[in-house]
């Protein structure tokens, strides 16, 4: 009986501190020049024609590692991708879409044009995607593209 | 910034020109993002954020002008009511008012300014008939003027007579970007937003161009175009010679009473002018001649020749172009005299 009260109890208190606490946040930023020097700052004024950087950042503020991280943001409506610009931190795999269903690599990603297939164009592309393997726990970790304003 | 524009502008004209004048001031643009994600191989709940509010696009202010004109507009002295084209384009996403003004300034077709045009007007067409109409076309700003929208604009004016063939006057339209919203009211001209930046409001972001006498984004754009005169450009030349005498009669004469003296008035047109048309020479003789041959005898010469002045072979009459009215000689010209052409008239009198 002290057995079995013993192996619950250190069963709860096991799993009470092993736990992944992810969070993700998503920031919108844009070009500035300030005393001459160029950075990236909160979006706040932006005309047909502004570069507009998103940047999704991840963090796992729990005690153990979290895996197989997918992240997916659509394009904004009204941007336009900049063909090559998606990143991450580290390593991890990109894909993307043109109908936000079906994510592949870019020359696997096709449209129809006056009833021919052909590659799909960067700024065609409806959504991203990235794979991250790994987390670690107290780690950040950040992935980003840049898009035009129509 | 402008890289950046034109950037995108080469994007954007990649996939469709119907987005030329981008999206509309005042939509707001949002990102959503997902996070899935496994833990011990245990999938987790989806994540979802967003950028907050995101932000508002702006009011772009941008205007294009430019000179339909594709060489100088040619004029003629005196004229009235002569007219240079421009065109003017919103290309801000919003729709705005322009307000338009003209200047003696800038360049255009090569030419080198040296006078000014004459009661100077600008009118925006109407849409009624292509061309300037002056009945039609009488706005004189552009109101309500959508994205991506053009109009066609005149300024008139009129052509000092004083000048001569080459004369060239040049003119600089400017429209300026004003607040639309009203229709047939003319907005204030906007202001540059250059307070702090809002994201959750429209501000007014100038991104024109620099115009020919205007700066980069500031909030006007402009071009230049010419009135250049073209008109005759006559050169007249009285000659004579003797051609008879009472004592030598026609070996060496003399200027003596009674000799027989022909003159002649050559027109020439320069090089480059317009044709001269209805050319009359007007001589009054003066009281020591009288017109005519008098008693020598000889045939009188009085005849206009399209060719230049040679006194003593006065060529072959074109018509009876020469008259003779109580001492005033009217010498007629073929019509036209053209560029680099030489017309002669000639005609003969006595010494008294």
């Amino acid at each position: 009986m002290k057995k079995g009260l013993f192996y619950i109890l250190l069963a709860f208190v096991f799993s009470s501190t092993i736990h992944a606490d992810v969070s993700i946040k998503s920031q919108s930023l844009q070009e500035k020049t300030i005393n001459k020097q160029t950075k990236w700052v909160k979006a706040t004024k932006v005309i047909p024609g502004t570069k507009i950087r998103y940047i999704n950042t991840m963090s796992n503020n729990g005690t153990v590692m979290a895996q197989n991280l997918v992240i997916s943001n659509a394009i904004p409506k009204h941007m336009l991708y900049v063909d090559k610009s998606a990143k991450c931190d580290g390593v991890c795999s990109i894909t993307y879409s043109v109908d936000g269903k079906v994510f592949d690599v870019p020359a696997k990603l096709f449209v129809t044009e006056n009833g021919k297939k052909r590659v799909a164009k960067a700024l065609e592309y409806k959504a991203i995607r990235w794979i991250v393997q790994t987390l670690d726990a107290n780690q950040s970790s950040s992935v980003q593209f840049d898009t035009i304003l129509e | 910034m402008k890289k950046i524009l034109a950037a995108a502008c080469v994007m954007l004209l990649g996939l469709s020109g119907a987005y030329a004048a981008g999206t509309a001031a005042g939509t707001q643009v949002l990102n959503s993002v997902t996070l899935d994600y496994t833990v011990g191989g245990i999938n987790q709940d989806d994540i979802n954020a967003n950028d907050g509010d995101g932000f508002v696009v702006d009011n772009k202010n941008d205007v294009l002008v430019t000179t339909a004109d594709s060489v100088s507009v040619k004029v003629t002295p005196g004229s009235t009511g002569q007219v240079l084209t421009f065109t003017v384009k919103n290309e801000g996403n919003k729709v705005q008012d322009f307000i338009l003004s003209v200047s003696d300034a800038g360049a255009a077709f090569s030419l080198s300014d040296n006078f000014n045009a004459t009661s100077q007007s600008i009118f925006v067409e109407s849409g009624t008939t292509p061309g300037y109409q002056v009945s039609e076309d009488t706005a004189t700003y552009i109101d309500e003027l959508a994205a991506d929208g053009e109009k066609t604009v005149y300024v008139v004016a009129s052509i000092p007579a004083s000048q001569v063939n080459g004369d060239a006057s040049i003119i600089t339209l400017t429209a300026q970007v004003a607040t639309g919203g009203t229709a047939s009211s003319q907005g204030s001209a906007t202001v540059n937003d250059t307070g702090a930046d809002a994201e959750d409001t429209e501000q007014i972001v100038w991104a024109d161009s620099a115009g020919e006498t205007d700066a980069v984004e500031d909030g006007k754009h402009s071009d230049a175009s010419a009135y250049e005169v073209q008109s005759a450009s006559l050169t007249v030349t009285k000659g004579s010679c003797v051609i008879w005498d009472p004592a030598n009669e026609g070996t060496n004469p003399k200027r003596i009473p009674g000799a027989v003296v022909r003159y002649t008035i050559q027109v020439a047109n320069a090089a480059g002018a317009q044709d001269a048309t209805s050319v009359v020479a007007t001589d009054v003789l003066p009281g020591t001649v009288t017109y005519g041959v008098g008693g020598s005898g000889l045939t009188q010469i009085a005849r206009v020749v399209t060719e230049v002045c040679s006194c003593t072979s006065p060529g072959t009459a074109n018509t009876g172009n020469v008259s003779e009215s109580t001492g005033t000689v009217t010498a007629t010209y073929e019509s036209p005299i053209s560029a680099s052409e030489t017309q002669c008239a000639y005609f003969d009198v006595t010494i008294n």
